[in-house]
């Protein structure tokens, strides 16, 4: 093998070494870091464990939220106008939190009833339109008549 | 009468884009000049269709859509122009002027020396790409679309989180910044047709990769600014995918304006360097498409109206699949044999583009799996923080290390003997440093702290002995020097900032005080007030640290008319060494308030670092414009 090749092999083989570190960086970091998305009806339906976390998506059931006396801890419930979702939550929540509006959870599963949120988000598009996941539960309320 | 004035500016403006793409495919000097004159016709008519769209705002005429769901009668007029852009619409316009502005820039101040064909060709394809965006706005996304409401209406207004300031900046110079690689690809191509790559062709580019890569740079901090001042959670960055579309560019062009030096000065890296020019662009495309065809929303948004998503994708694959099929063929012309050792400052250089692609995979990887998944039916799924901060660092931090190196490494050659003799004290006095300064100041300890510390003043360190080594620091220098201590500042600015934040989530009464981080904030009364479209609650805090004078603080919690919406505005008190951030969250019927209180240590050093990017850049840039007036 003259110089020439010898560096080809060097830099091909290098260039191997790092795609292959990096792929099973990816494939490890998907692995622990990927959460299911879920309605509270899909939820149900999921073979879920105690202790996973899941990200849920539902609306705020009507007269559910309950603050702690502390004003930080709160309990609400989300719901797919199907099934409901227990949420807790510690923390204060973001400005668009309100009852009947599409939201997001992150969190714990404590059974496939109740979740220990540690993110609650709630947004809409530009065009004020719900959350796009408002769509996802009609589609499933007319499926589901 | 104005919006009919817009969208007949938009047509001339797609007629003269195509006689400039058609007038460049023969180098004759008279189809050259046409094609030049087109493109400044274009320009001049897509500013009057910008001019018409600011305008229709600013009169608020609700037959407009656009303006209809964008804007409001109550809305400030200062916003109003910036909602011109806030929108899909709007902002495909902004993203088509942009573009001809580069061109006319391109025409009025390119190199002198630059080839006849080499400017036909450049002219060619940015009247194709101009032609091909021209036609999707105009087909798919009319900023001047109107009907007339049976009813008087007030309009739907601007979401709330967009009335800012930082939306009349933040868009045009994230744009001015990734649609400007647009002229690095024309040029790249225009290389892979003539065959050839020469020193005028990367010395003609690189101020066209440069100063789009300054204008990024600058527009990626605005956003993160933004971000953390609306959102209401002081974080400055969130792998948010419309985030990520701004940083995968950014990446791959500094990989490109590295591998562009090698290639201008040292005749070498020529395949990679037009490789990683189409690259950037195909990724300033991938991100239009992400942000604008509505695939981030929902996968499914994006099949129930899918004209605007698949015409950006054809449009992409025919852009994309023709440039790496023309690189297929010419690539075997670039080749060449390597003209350096191992220990070279080529191999750094070049580790340098590994390294920043390596990480653009994993962040492409990342943000478009979940909408693959979700494509494909196989489950809706997030890849959210977590997943970049533990394969971005690995990827990222060997790089600041040998960014340290690279300087003071020879080109062609350099003895390892004489680099270690020359950088070991630098290499253990930041290290030592790193250990010694979160000691004494009486931090916890932690491994990732000290290893970041130990990577910025390693970087500052190197670069600064680098500057000494040399006789005299000449503008060229310059650049380079500013923008890495830039690099190393924003990694010393996260890493305090991740390592040392601390926060409070708490219900307060007015009266009472809570202490954080060594500082005393009291909650002193709340106050209401009416704004031009919002009313407000505003709570006032004193803080102070060790009984010191007390420092006002006011937070507020907005809600705007037109649609009842709360936003929270978060009170900030900023000074160099730490940010202050109160954000109010909902009140209760007793007089109390829930709050978030954060304390964000060293927080305005990563937008300093950006904006020494900037600067750098500039630097950089007039070196360049210095060196060819000299030469001419």
């Amino acid at each position: 093998m003259n110089r020439k090749q010898k560096l080809r092999l060097t830099g091909i083989i290098s260039l191997l070494l790092i795609i292959c570190a990096a792929i099973s960086l990816i494939l490890y970091a998907l692995k622990q870091n990927i959460n299911l998305f879920y309605t509270p009806t899909q939820l149900l339906q999921a073979h879920t464990i105690p202790g996973q976390i899941v990200r849920m998506g539902g609306y705020v059931a009507e007269k559910s939220v309950q603050y702690d006396s502390s004003g930080t801890g709160v309990r609400f419930i989300i719901t797919d106008k199907k099934n409901n979702l227990i949420v807790n939550y510690h923390g204060v929540l973001p400005s668009l939190f309100r009852e009947g509006q599409g939201i997001v959870v992150t969190g714990k599963l404590i059974n496939p009833h109740v979740l220990m949120a540690d993110q609650v988000l709630a947004k809409h598009d530009e065009k004020y339109m719900p959350w796009p996941l408002a769509k996802e539960l009609k589609k499933g309320e007319s499926n589901g008549t | 009468m104005v919006p009919e004035l817009g969208s007949f500016a938009i047509i001339l403006a797609l007629c003269f884009s195509i006689i400039q793409g058609v007038s460049g495919f023969k180098p004759f000097r008279r189809l050259l000049r046409l094609s030049m004159t087109a493109a400044i016709i274009q320009f001049i008519f897509l500013t009057i269709a910008m001019l018409c769209l600011i305008a229709s705002f600013v009169m608020q005429d609700i037959t407009v859509i656009y303006v209809r769901e964008h804007s409001h009668a109550l809305l400030p007029v200062l916003y109003r122009i910036g909602a011109a852009w806030g929108g899909h619409e709007g902002s495909l316009l902004l993203w088509c002027l942009i573009l001809a502005g580069w061109t006319v820039a391109f025409i009025l101040f390119s190199d002198k020396k630059l080839s006849q064909s080499s400017r036909s060709n450049i002219m060619m394809i940015l009247g194709f790409i101009s032609c091909g965006f021209i036609t999707f706005l105009f087909a798919t996304s009319n900023p001047f679309q109107r009907d007339f409401p049976a009813s008087l209406i007030t309009g739907n207004d601007l979401t709330p989180i967009l009335q800012d300031p930082g939306l009349i900046f933040h868009p045009p110079m994230l744009y001015l910044g990734y649609v400007g690689f647009a002229i690095g690809f024309a040029f790249a191509i225009s290389a892979l047709i003539e065959g050839k790559l020469n020193q005028e062709w990367a010395h003609a580019c690189r101020p066209w990769i440069v100063l789009p890569w300054s204008f990024l740079s600058c527009g990626i901090v605005l956003g993160s600014w933004w971000a953390y001042r609306e959102l209401g959670w002081g974080g400055w960055w969130f792998w948010d995918p419309v985030e990520n579309a701004s940083l995968l560019p950014w990446l791959s062009a500094t990989a490109l304006l590295h591998s562009l030096v090698v290639s201008e000065k040292r005749q070498s890296f020529k395949g990679w360097t037009v490789l990683l020019a189409i690259i950037t662009f195909t990724l300033s495309l991938l991100g239009t498409f992400l942000v604008r065809s509505g695939v981030l929303v929902s996968v499914h948004a994006f099949a129930n109206d899918p004209t605007r998503g698949l015409f950006l994708l054809c449009y992409l694959a025919v852009i994309i699949g023709g440039a790496f099929l023309l690189y297929g063929f010419r690539i075997k012309d670039f080749y060449q044999d390597p003209q350096f050792e191992l220990l070279s400052r080529e191999t750094f250089l070049l580790l340098n583009s590994v390294i920043l692609l390596t990480a653009v995979f994993t962040i492409v990887i990342g943000t478009l799996y979940p909408i693959i998944l979700d494509a494909l039916s196989l489950g809706k799924i997030s890849v959210g923080e977590p997943y970049f901060n533990l394969v971005f660092l690995p990827v990222i931090l060997p790089l600041l290390l040998l960014m340290g190196f690279a300087p003071h490494v020879h080109w062609k050659k350099q003895a390892a003997g004489l680099l270690w003799k020359k950088m070991r004290f630098t290499l253990f006095f930041s290290l030592i440093i790193a250990v010694l300064v979160p000691f004494c100041l009486g931090f916890e300890f932690s491994g990732l702290t000290c290893l970041g510390i130990f990577l910025s003043v390693w970087i500052i360190l190197a670069t600064v002995q680098y500057a000494h080594t040399l006789k005299q620091i000449e503008l060229k220098h310059w650049g380079m020097i500013v923008a890495h201590v830039g690099i190393a500042i924003v990694a010393l600015g996260v890493t305090v900032n991740k390592s040392y934040s601390a926060e409070r989530q708490i219900k307060m009464l007015p009266g009472e005080s809570v202490s954080l981080a060594g500082y005393q904030f009291t909650f002193v009364n709340v106050d209401e007030m009416r704004g031009v479209n919002y009313e407000a609650v505003t709570a006032s805090f004193d803080v102070q640290k060790n009984n010191s004078i007390p420092e006002r603080l006011e937070a507020e919690q907005r809600i705007y008319t037109a649609h009842q919406e709360t936003l929270g505005k978060p009170g900030i008190l900023v000074n160099p060494f730490r940010d202050l951030y109160l954000a109010l969250g909902n009140g209760f019927p007793d007089g109390g308030w829930s709050v978030r209180i954060y304390y964000k240590p060293m927080v305005r050093w990563i937008w300093a670092g950006g904006f020494l990017l900037l600067i750098g850049g500039f630097l950089s840039l007039l070196s360049q414009i210095k060196k060819r007036d000299e030469n001419e």
